[in-house]
């Protein structure tokens, strides 16, 4: 009850600052450019707002740890006495806003294609390609997530630095694929970025999910969050608020 | 009673204190004065575990619940009475009614009813520190982590302040103080202590001046306990620091107030 009571602390603070206007708007922002030029692929549509999601999410957090008060945070550790459930209720936070604009993000295509006469894509819109899709921006969301909140102050506290790595590694995880198949010795790195490209190489050239693959793609990212995080949250503890 | 076994903190290579050898007993006030950047505030984080010794022992004889006074209270973007809903929430005390009457009971107590659904980033930050001191002291903890609660506070909320703490002693709170100000430390410190060159000693006080606060005997006022019988009146003693508070106690109650003169035959 305790993480759930710290979570509703937590989204009534982002929720009611001006913190939501920025994504909100390049949501739509997003969508309205995205769907402007008919008829699009199905997949490919989803792709692309799998990887916005993911520059998304590594913005979201990034400015919420960012705008993180210390006192405030030492307040609500104090007051939830437990640091389990203060890092858990923090991760809930975040994986909760990742899935409202992720439902933006999915259900966004059905309804231009409904506003279309069920005609806006090359196919037929199917509920398991509008299932695929949401598998593919939420695990993007957890990638965003996992990179966007690793560099906390309490973790790095020159934050110039900390938001230059962030978006190097932003970059280089939409890239690493490309990259990676040219220069082969780069494996190895390659493996501390998430593989956000997945979905768009297991698709190539076609427009049909693979179920296996979007499974296998949503597994990857979920372990590579839960890595990151327990690494995160391994460090800010040992710090604490020193 | 939390025990602290040589306790070692430093930052960035540089002792804050060594060999912190302190035993926090249930209900006593535990006071720490110095000059700024001593430790105080370092000490009272590191008794709660916000903040990482360096070596030493720490000893709590069960899992204390923690409330802490923070030097300057964040204005969080919401109001006064939903930051304290939720604090209580997360505190367990979550049945409406309950909260909402603590929350109003408080609030009355430090003069800020009317403050309570207003922006918190708009409050002053006298109010701002008011509310810091609410959300601490609304769940009765079990430790009480205070530093420097009482700057920007106006004079009577001084005197609820003192009041409440004094009452959260009496339930077996242990309070930790890190202040300035003599007169809360004189009326609430129990012990003492002082951060001087990394080492933590007793804090001697100086003796204080007593006053004398002589009221003209008055047929529609009944005396208290505390008033001692004079030619023409009564009086009441009082230290210097709390002079004022306790000259305006008195008004309050509806005594006249004939002289007050220091108390020359006390020292």
């Amino acid at each position: 009850m305790q993480i759930v009571r710290i979570t509703k602390y937590r989204l009534h603070r982002y929720f009611y600052s001006s913190r939501p206007v920025i994504p909100l708007i390049a949501s739509v922002c997003f969508l309205r450019v995205m769907y402007s030029v008919k008829p699009m692929n199905v997949g490919s549509g989803y792709i692309f707002f799998g990887v916005f999601q993911f520059i998304l999410m590594t913005f979201v957090s990034l400015s919420m740890n960012e705008n993180e008060e210390i006192v405030e945070e030492q307040l609500l550790l104090l007051h939830g006495n437990s640091w389990g459930a203060y890092c858990v209720a923090r991760e809930i936070t975040l994986l909760l806003i990742s899935c409202l604009y992720g439902v933006l993000h999915t259900v966004g295509p059905v309804i231009v294609n409904c506003f279309n006469h069920f005609s806006y894509f090359t196919r037929t819109l199917t509920v398991g390609d509008v299932i695929m899709g949401a598998m593919i921006i939420l695990g993007s969301g957890f990638a965003g997530i996992a990179i966007g909140d690793f560099l906390h102050p309490r973790i790095m506290s020159d934050r110039k630095m900390a938001i230059i790595v962030v978006v190097v590694i932003m970059i280089l995880s939409i890239v690493k694929d490309a990259v990676i198949e040219k220069y082969k010795f780069l494996m190895c790195f390659g493996m501390l970025l998430p593989s956000v490209m997945k979905p768009a190489c297991d698709l190539g050239n076609g427009d049909y999910f693979d179920v296996k693959s979007v499974m296998a793609f949503i597994l990857m990212m979920v372990l590579y969050y839960l890595v990151v995080v327990i690494i995160k949250n391994l460090a800010m503890n040992r710090k604490k608020f020193s | 009673m939390i025990e602290l076994k040589g306790v070692r903190k430093s930052y960035n290579g540089k002792v804050i204190f060594e060999d912190v050898n302190l035993k926090l007993e249930d209900g006593t006030v535990t006071a720490f004065v110095g000059h700024n950047g001593c430790g105080k505030s370092t000490m009272l984080k590191v008794v709660s575990g916000l903040v990482r010794k360096d070596c030493g022992e720490i000893i709590y004889d069960r899992k204390y619940r923690f409330a802490y006074v923070p030097e300057k209270f964040p204005a969080v973007n919401m109001a006064a009475r939903a930051y304290l809903k939720h604090m209580l929430a997360i505190d367990g005390i979550y049945l409406k009614m309950d909260s909402m009457d603590r929350i109003n009971a408080l609030a009355k107590d430090f003069y800020v009813e009317s403050m309570l659904d207003k922006p918190m980033k708009n409050l002053s930050k006298g109010t701002l520190q008011k509310i810091g001191v609410m959300q601490a002291i609304m769940s009765n903890p079990e430790v009480l982590l205070l530093d420097e609660p009482l700057s920007g506070q106006d004079i009577d909320s001084q005197g609820v302040f003192i009041e409440k703490i004094k009452d959260l002693k009496r339930q077996g709170t242990i309070i930790l103080l890190s202040a300035h100000e003599p007169d809360i430390i004189n009326s609430l410190g129990d012990k003492v202590y002082t951060i001087k060159e990394c080492k933590i000693s007793r804090y001697e006080n100086k003796p204080q001046t007593k006053y004398v606060i002589w009221m003209p005997e008055d047929k529609h006022m009944t005396p208290t306990p505390e008033m001692k019988k004079a030619e023409n009146g009564y009086y009441v003693l009082s230290d210097e620091q709390m002079l004022y508070l306790e000259i305006k106690r008195l008004q309050k109650e509806g005594w006249h107030i004939g002289k007050v003169y220091a108390d020359c035959k006390d020292n």
